[in-house]
Order: structure tokens, then sequence, then C-alpha cells
């Protein structure tokens, strides 16, 4: 399988338990460095659909192929390894660690997979500088604005060097100018890592920044400028 | 796969994830820590006494028995014929032998008791020097000789510290010992320096014991050393052949291990009473963590999200568990030493059982005792973190992040068939036997009935409040309430986890020890049926067959029946049983039998006491022989009578076949029917004085309620401990009831929040809580007594049987149970009012640390 490739969709469909499809026959393929866009309406399976690109739900049909490598058939462990190795998430409601500072939160994922707590401090510390809370590495949760949670957010997501990033609503939760402060840091910061990224969203101007822009509908997924 | 090496080396994660839980939730843990220690502190600090009573007393008797190979005692307190000294001493395998008189006594007017040894020193000197005196010079203080005793004269007694400290006597006095119901004066001519500290005893010649004594022609002891050529298993041979019946091979340590055999029950009791403490703790730290859980289950979905493995996140819990216990533990063992310090320095080691009167040694910490207690409260505490990790580790991520969901299905009905597989592994543990003496399997049964409880409470929860959910007209508050916890399996179960575990063990101790007590308060009602009793009272008093006639004949009395009681010993291994003479066919106060023989068959009867009967496997006609003559005594059991007085077990024989066995008519209580019972006191007086003229001796008069109340004084002493454990144990239930609603309530800050802000008050939301508050508690209560009743069936009938060797009937106290279940209810109402005001009140802000 081309391991260039950080993600492949093939032909996946998801169907509820109660029976209901959500969606049908997807594929898409997103480069290294790529980023792509997702807009779609609430409920029709945006977010399930990062859900099985991390492998944390199983697709009705399909093949789900991450870095070279198929989810099918994976167990509960090397899914979880998978993707602690090659994804780095960005939430809506940020889920930062309220009882842990800044540089600890943002070194999880790297000591997760396998670094020393000293290498894991200093990437972090080093990703902290970039998202601009380089002085602030102790500073703890309660002290920050929702806009530097996301910050430390997006410094989690690339402390361990992932290959996909995937963002479910990263802007979701800030007002318009910390939402396009954000939205620029995420995409310059994810761009110089070269790691591809799907953003789920529902603002057209985060959408636009990407470089592709789908949308799903109930009849599939398309490209926005066809 | 996770390795073994991740497992038992904690990541960077773990650290900061435990120690950032502690920042922020301090209490939580602080609360859970406790729960831990308190019950390591009670039965560490219980071992802790026992150990230090029983070592004390294994001392004592060590030391009395010198560096002798062997020792013959008498199977009776009667002794053994001073023949057999002779004979031993022949033995090829016996290089010398020390002839002992051993009896208690009283010295002078202080009453101090003593155990008085009559010695041959010249014997003594070679094999238990450490009975030999030390003479005071009077001239010369600092003249002291070993050895002097050899010259001793027939009327010289030493006295141990102690025995000087409580009679108060001086080197050179002229002090009374009274013995065996005879007096006699004896110059104290110095101290004993090899008796231990703590040990009363006064020594004489033996000659002078048997002649002062009316001990002529008897002894009570060997002391035996063996010859060189002689093994110890060729001289327990040889003398095992020789030994009349009222003779017994016995040895220091066989008289510690029957001391030690009485008090193990008591001993194994009180440590399982203190670990119950502990058990709820360890359910009050699975409520907690499981609460815990709950409220970090997007964290936990993040940390999956992250990468982290399924197992890795479970023994996240259990690293916490693991934390947990060992703080618990290592506090509860220094506050356990703390205890056990203060309680002998400031009680004594007896622990109200009455097996240790008098024996207080050092607190001898051992590594062994350490471990078993530091594994005890680590293994509770991961024990109680193991399902709330299962349960954490097996949510979906991607749904838990989102929103937090209860692991159960809605709508599903809880699995009920495991519980009942419990309780029935309980019934059947039950009918199992003790081992070794020791009810193991019952308290494996009290253990399945727990969990087997534990697992029903989330069926049971539904089977109530089930058909509350179609009550209609209730208010919207009550509404919410019974559907939340219809609809939250989890948290309803993690609450009445703690609930449940505290609840029913502490309704089950209190049944047992009102069972324990309404049967010997009964009993002592059965027993105590004559108006007056006499005994000798300090001074060992007997009445020979003229004043027995004399005392008969008083005008205040109507019938007179005197009796006698002395030790004999039926097996080596086992304390000596009371032997009881007494009227018995002819007697106005029955016995209270349980089981007697249908038919009289030939010889002589005796009625053996309930524990004599558990303990030696006796059945009614079954016949046996009693170390009395040097043939023994053939007898056969008449009845079996219930006895709560002494644990050893005893036997009653007519006075008229212990008179022709023995020859000895003497006896030294008396029970007595008054002329005119209206009239007891003034009676009373009046026979303490005719009876002082006819006996010589001052009396010791006790009338019937006098002795109940003593006696159940005594029992209430001995259960004092047993009280206290229980107390803690119902507090650390009460706060951990508490504790638990807060945890719940702590969990759900955001809902209230949802909640005012679609128009709920905040006095709606505390009658929500409250009314949930109150409909957990009564589910809890629910499950708490059946389990409780169910537990206390097999303490009353299983536990106590196979530790104690007596049976009692179950009586409940309803009025205690009444206030109990009571308190709960107030306590949940109440807990769950104070929880949800400051849940109520907190802003978005708190709700994101919100502690409990």
């Amino acid at each position: 399988m081309p391991d260039h490739f950080p993600l492949i969709l093939n032909s996946i469909a998801k169907t509820l338990p109660n029976g209901r499809e959500l969606f049908a026959d997807i594929h898409l393929s997103l480069s290294a460095g790529e980023f792509i866009s997702i807009q779609g309406e609430s409920g029709i399976g945006k977010s399930t659909l990062l859900n099985l690109a991390a492998g944390l739900d199983v697709p009705s049909a399909g093949e789900v192929i991450v870095a070279g490598q198929s989810l099918d058939g994976l167990s509960e462990t090397a899914l979880t390894a998978l993707r602690g190795q090659k994804i780095g998430f960005v939430f809506q409601a940020f889920h930062v660690l309220p009882f842990l500072n800044l540089i600890q939160n943002v070194s999880l994922p790297a000591i997760l997979t396998g670094d020393t707590r000293d290498l894991a401090l200093e990437k972090a510390a080093d990703l902290l500088d970039k998202v601009g809370l380089g002085d602030r590495t102790h500073s703890l949760v309660s002290e920050l604005s929702g806009g530097e949670l996301q910050r430390v957010a997006i410094a989690r997501a690339l402390v361990h060097a992932p290959t996909l990033i995937l963002a479910d609503e990263p802007t979701g939760n800030l007002d318009p100018s910390t939402s396009a402060e954000v939205m620029d840091l995420l995409t310059r910061t994810v761009k110089s890592t070269g790691a591809a990224m799907i953003l789920v969203t529902h603002s057209a101007i985060d959408a636009a920044s990407a470089d592709r822009r789908l949308v799903m509908t109930a009849t599939g997924m398309r490209d926005l400028h066809d | 796969m996770t390795s073994v090496r991740q497992m038992v080396q904690p990541s960077p994660i773990w650290r900061w994830l435990l120690l950032g839980q502690l920042r922020t939730f301090p209490f939580r843990y602080i609360f859970a820590v406790l729960s831990i220690a308190i019950g390591i502190a009670l039965g560490f600090s219980v071992h802790l006494i026992n150990a230090s009573a029983s070592d004390a007393f294994g001392d004592a008797v060590r030391n009395m028995s010198g560096s002798s190979d062997a020792q013959v005692a008498g199977a009776t307190s009667l002794g053994f014929d001073e023949q057999l000294y002779g004979q031993v001493y022949n033995l090829s395998e016996v290089a010398d032998v020390s002839p002992v008189i051993e009896m208690s006594a009283v010295l002078g007017e202080s009453g101090a008791r003593v155990k008085l040894l009559g010695i041959d020193p010249f014997r003594a000197a070679t094999i238990t020097p450490v009975l030999l005196g030390r003479q005071e010079s009077s001239n010369d203080q600092s003249a002291s000789r070993r050895g002097d005793q050899a010259a001793l004269a027939t009327n010289i007694a030493y006295l141990s510290d102690a025995a000087f400290a409580s009679s108060n006597a001086k080197p050179g006095d002229l002090l009374t010992i009274r013995a065996n119901g005879q007096t006699h004066d004896f110059q104290v001519a110095g101290d004993l320096p090899g008796i231990e500290a703590g040990q009363s005893v006064a020594v004489i010649d033996i000659a002078a014991a048997q002649w002062h004594f009316d001990r002529l022609g008897v002894l009570d002891r060997l002391d035996i050393k063996r010859s060189e050529k002689a093994t110890q298993s060729s001289l327990t041979r040889a003398m095992q052949e020789m030994l009349p019946r009222d003779a017994r091979l016995s040895g220091a340590e066989n008289e510690i291990q029957k001391r030690t055999s009485l008090s193990r029950a008591y001993r194994v009791n009180l440590e399982m009473l203190a670990l119950v403490a502990l058990v709820t703790g360890g359910f009050l730290v699975y409520s907690a963590q499981s609460l815990s859980a709950q409220k970090r289950q997007q964290q936990f979905a993040l940390l999956r999200i992250l990468g982290l493995q399924k197992s890795s996140l479970q023994h996240q819990l259990l690293w916490e568990g693991l934390a947990l216990g060992l703080a618990g533990s290592i506090l509860g063992l220094i506050l356990g030493y703390a205890f056990a310090y203060l309680i002998l320095t400031i009680i004594g080691s007896d622990l109200g059982g009455g097996y240790f009167s008098g024996s207080t040694g050092p607190i001898d910490v051992t590594i062994s005792a350490l471990l078993v207690f530091l594994g005890f409260g680590i293994f509770t505490a991961i024990f109680g973190s193991f399902a709330p990790g299962r349960r954490a580790a097996a949510l979906n991520p991607a749904q838990a992040i989102k929103t937090a969901v209860d692991h159960q299905e809605k709508g599903k009905q809880p699995i009920w068939l495991p519980g009942v597989a419990l309780l029935v592994v309980a019934g059947g543990l039950a009918l199992l036997p003790a081992v070794d003496g020791l009810p193991i399997f019952g308290y494996l049964a009290v253990a399945a009935v727990l969990a087997g409880a534990i697992w029903l409470t989330p069926w049971l929860a539904r089977g109530l409040l089930t058909p509350l959910s179609r009550l209609s007209g209730r208010g919207i508050a009550f509404d919410l309430a019974v559907h939340h916890l219809l609809r939250s399996p989890s948290q309803a179960a993690a609450a009445l986890g703690g609930i449940v575990a505290s609840v029913g063990l502490m309704i089950a101790m209190v049944i047992m020890v009102s069972s324990f007590r309404t049967s010997v308060d009964n009993w002592l009602e059965s027993i105590l049926s004559a108006d007056l009793y006499v005994s000798g009272g300090l001074v060992e008093t007997s009445f020979d067959s003229k004043q027995q006639a004399e005392i008969a004949g008083l005008p205040d009395i109507a019938d007179a029946e005197f009796s006698k009681t002395i030790n004999i010993s039926l097996d080596p291994k086992q304390p000596p049983v009371n032997l009881t003479v007494r009227p018995v066919e002819s007697s106005q106060y029955d016995l209270p039998l349980i089981a007697v023989a249908e038919q009289r068959t030939a010889g002589i009867p005796v009625w053996i006491s309930e524990p004599a009967a558990r303990i030696y496997d006796l059945q009614i006609d079954q016949n046996i022989s009693l170390p009395i003559g040097a043939r023994g005594t053939p007898v056969y059991v008449a009845g079996i009578w219930s006895d709560y007085a002494r644990q050893q077990g005893a036997i009653v024989m007519e006075s008229e076949d212990y008179t022709v066995l023995t020859g000895i008519s003497a006896r030294s209580e008396i029970a007595i029917s008054l002329q005119d019972p209206q009239d007891i006191s003034a009676a009373s007086e009046r026979l303490k004085a005719q009876i002082r003229d006819i006996a010589g001796t001052e009396p010791q008069m006790s009338n019937a309620a006098g002795i109940r109340d003593i006696a159940l004084g005594l029992f209430d002493r001995s259960f004092a401990i047993t009280y206290g454990l229980e107390a803690v144990a119902i507090f650390i239930g009460m706060v951990g009831v508490g504790a638990t609603f807060a945890a719940q309530v702590g969990t759900r800050v955001k809902e209230f929040g949802m909640l005012r802000h679609i128009g709920f008050g905040r006095r709606e939301i505390i009658k929500m809580l409250a009314y949930e508050g109150l409909l957990l508690g009564i589910v809890g209560l629910a499950a708490g007594l059946l389990s409780g009743f169910a537990i206390s069936q097999i303490l009353v009938h299983v536990i106590n049987p196979q530790s104690f060797n007596l049976t009692m009937k179950t009586a409940i106290p309803y009025m205690l149970l009444l206030g109990i279940s009571a308190t709960l209810l107030i306590t949940s109402g109440l807990t769950a009012i104070f929880a949800g005001r400051r849940a109520a009140a907190a802003d978005a802000l708190r709700a994101v640390n919100e502690d409990w």
C-alpha cells in the first residue's frame, strides 16, 4: 500500500445500529502535507467520518488505510498504537487536562509513543514556543483563555510528529477574532511539520483556508468546486 | 500488548495524573486513605495487643518451668499420688525429678492472690532454680545469697516482687497464707529473683505445703530432667506408659497452647471484626473510585484517543488504588502501633476477654505481621479499584469524549444470576465445619453474602424504583430523581455498593451481639434460681460435713445445696474443664438442659455443658473416663446443658457420687433458698454472721440479681472492644454514605447548571437531590437489612458456635435497628441536600474544578 498517503478511505459506508445509513461509498485520498476541509449539516456524519479515520469506529463496509496500514482486522491494541503514533487530534472542547500544567499536557502523546520524559518535555517546550506560549509552560489550565487552550491543544496534536491531524470543529467554541488567530496558527504549524490535516467545520471562513474543500451531503461527499 | 515492565513501572504520565488528581481533589483521596487507615489501625492494634498478651503469658510459663525437659501434672486439681515421684525418678530416661505442690492462695489481710508453690529446694536447684528464694539479711542489706532456701524451715516463705507489691509484705513480716481451705502463718524470708516481673508467686517448702494445706500424700507437678542417654521422644514414651489416669504428661509449650487455644477464637474474631472496618473501607474506595472514574470519563477518553492502551488505563486506576492502599496502610500501621501502645499502657492487654488478665509484655512488631497488614490494606484498595478500572477501560472513547455515558446499557435488566450464585455458595460454605477450630468457611460465607448482596442491589433498585416511575403527580423533582436513578444504573450501583457493605455489616453485628447478650441473659435467669449464693470469698473456704449440717439447719434457710468445683483435664492439649459437684436429681435448681438421656443406664451419670460436648465430641449416653483416681472413673453422659460461662467446658456430677469416689465431702459453695425470700436483705446479713461463726471465715454472699448484674457487666466488658469496633464501623459507614452522595453529586455539576438554565430553581434541584438521597438510602437500607440479617445468621449459627462452642437464639433488637435505619435515611437525605446546595450554587468555572 502506498505509505505516502497519510489517509485513504476506500468506498467506506456507515450504518447506525438502528439501521439508518449515515453514508455510503465514500472515497478519499489525502496526500502528505495536504489540508482538506469538510463541511456539512449537523448529524450528516462528519465526526463519524473522523472517528473511522482514527480507528475509533468501524465502517460497515469499505477500508480505511492510515499511513499505508489498513485498519481492517487490526486489534484494539494495534489500533490504539497506530493512532498514538500517526494521528494528532484537535477538538472543539479543547480537552486539556485541568490538573496538569501546559508542558505536561502537551508532552502526553510523545510519552505515550515511547519518548523519554525529558525528550517529550523538550519537544513540548519547543511546540509551546511555536504556538506563542513558550513563557507559560508551567501555567495551569485554569489560568488560560479559550484561544490559549486551543493553542495548547494544537501543540499537543503535533508533539509526536503525526502524519495526519484530525481537527473537529477546532474554532467552534471561540469568538471570530480568536478563531481567525487559531486557524492561522493551526494551518501554519501543521504545514510546517509536513503533516496532512482534515478539518471538520461549519465555518466557511475556516474551510476556505484548506487546500481542498469537501462537502458531505445525504448523497455522499463532493468537492465544493465541482 | 502491555509488557510486565510497563505494568510494574508507572510512566511519568501516571505520576502526573495521580499527583494532579491529588492536588485537585484532595478530599476524595484523603477520605479513601483514612478509610483504609482506620481499618488497618484497628486490626493491627488488636493483633499487637493480643500478641503482647500471648507472649507475656508464654514467657511466664516458660520462666516457671525452668530448664525441665518434661512435666507431669495432675489431671485434676486433686493432684496425684506422691508415690509417682519415686516411680518416675527410677526411670532410666530420667536424670532428676523435682516434686511441686501448686495451689492458688490468698496472702494476709490484703487478699492478694498468688500462685503458691511448694518445692524441694535441693531438687529444684538443678531443674527449676528460678524458684529458689534469696534470703534477705536483716543486718546487712547487700548480703544476699542464692540457694539459701536449701536450709529452708517449714514456716518460711519467699515472695516474688509482684507478690510483695500486692501484699504490702516486707522481709521479716509474719504473713498469713490461705489455701485449700486452710490457713497458716509464714515468715517472709526474702524474694524470688528468678521470677519475671509481674508474676505473683509465693514459694514454701513442699513438706510445709503438704502439711499445712491438707495435701498430704499428693503432688500437683513433677518437673523432670532427662538423662543424657535418653531422647525427648523416648522420655515421653516411657512416661506415657507408666502414668496413672489422674496424671498427665505436660510441659510449658502445652500450657501455652492450652491457654492460646482457649483465646484463639476470641482473638481471631476480634481481628476479623477489626477487618470489617477495613472491608467497609474497601467498598468505600470502590465507590470513590467508581464515581471518580465516571467524573473523569472524558479525560480517560482523551487519553485513549491520544494512544493510551485499554490495559494501561485500567492500570492507572489500579496504581491509584495501590497508592491509596499504601498510604492508608502505612498510616494505619503507625496509628495501630500508637493505639496498641496507649491501650497497653492505660488498660492492659486483656481486651475484655479475660484470657490474659495480668499478662502484659512489650509490643513486639514482627516483619511478617507488618507485611500481612500492609498487604491487606493494599489488596483492599486495589480490589476496590479493579471494577471501576475495568469499566473505565471498556468505554467507547469516541462517544465518551463528547458526553459522559453510563457503562450499563439503558433499559437492560441488571444480571442477577451471579448474585444469586454467590448467595447459594454462601449457603454451602456456611454448612462446612470449622478448620482447626476456626470458622474459616463461615467468614468466607459472610464475604460471599456481602458480594452477592452488592451484585443484586441494582436489580433490587430497579425492582423497587420501576413502580415509582409509573406514579404520576409527585412533582417534577420526584420524577427526575426516580428517572435519574433508573437511567444511570452505574452511578446508583457505585453509591449503593458502599452503603450496602457498611449497612449490612453493621446490622449483622448489631443482631449478633443482641442475640448473644439476650441468650446469656435468659441463661442467667434460668440458672440463678436460688435466693442467695455463698462462696468462700477471698478466703479459700471449704465447709466440712458437720458445718454443712449446721448451716442447713439455720432458721432462715429453707433449703441449702452445697457444691464444689475443681479443674480436671480431659485432654492435655485442651484447657482443663470445670467439674462441679452438686446435687442434681434431688436438686430444686434445674440445670438448663438442652438434651437428656431417654433412659438411665447403669453407672455414674454426669451432665456435660454444651461447650464440653462440642470440644470433646461427646454424645448423650456416651461412656467416658474422668481422671479421678489412679485408674480413672468411668461415667456416662446423662445430659447436656447450656453454659455461657465456661468456654473451656464444664461437667456436673452428683454430689454423693463424688464423695464415694474421692472420700471428700467438703464443699465450698452454697445455694440457699430462704424461708422468707422477701426478707433477703436482713436474712443475708444474719446468715453472713452465722456462717462466719460456723466456718471461721468471712463468707461472700450474693443474691441472684447481683450475680446477674455482675455477669452481664462482665459480658458488656468483654464486648466493650466489640462495641468500640462496631461503633467505628458504623462511623465509617455513615461517613461513607455521606461521601458517596457528595461524590455522586459532584459528577453532575454540569447537569445542574443545565437544569438551572432551563428554569429549575435551586430549591427544585436540592429537592430532587433529597429525593434521590432518600430513594438510594431506602434501596441501600433494604439491601443492607436483608444482607445484614443473612450475615447475622451466619455469625449466630456458624461462626459463634464454631469459635466458642456454644449456640444461641436470634434476638433482633428492633428499636436499635429502627434507630439505625432512621439515622441512615436522614444522613442520606441531609448529605444529598448539603451536597446539592453546593452543586446548585456552583458556576460554570467552579464546575470544572468541583471537588467533594
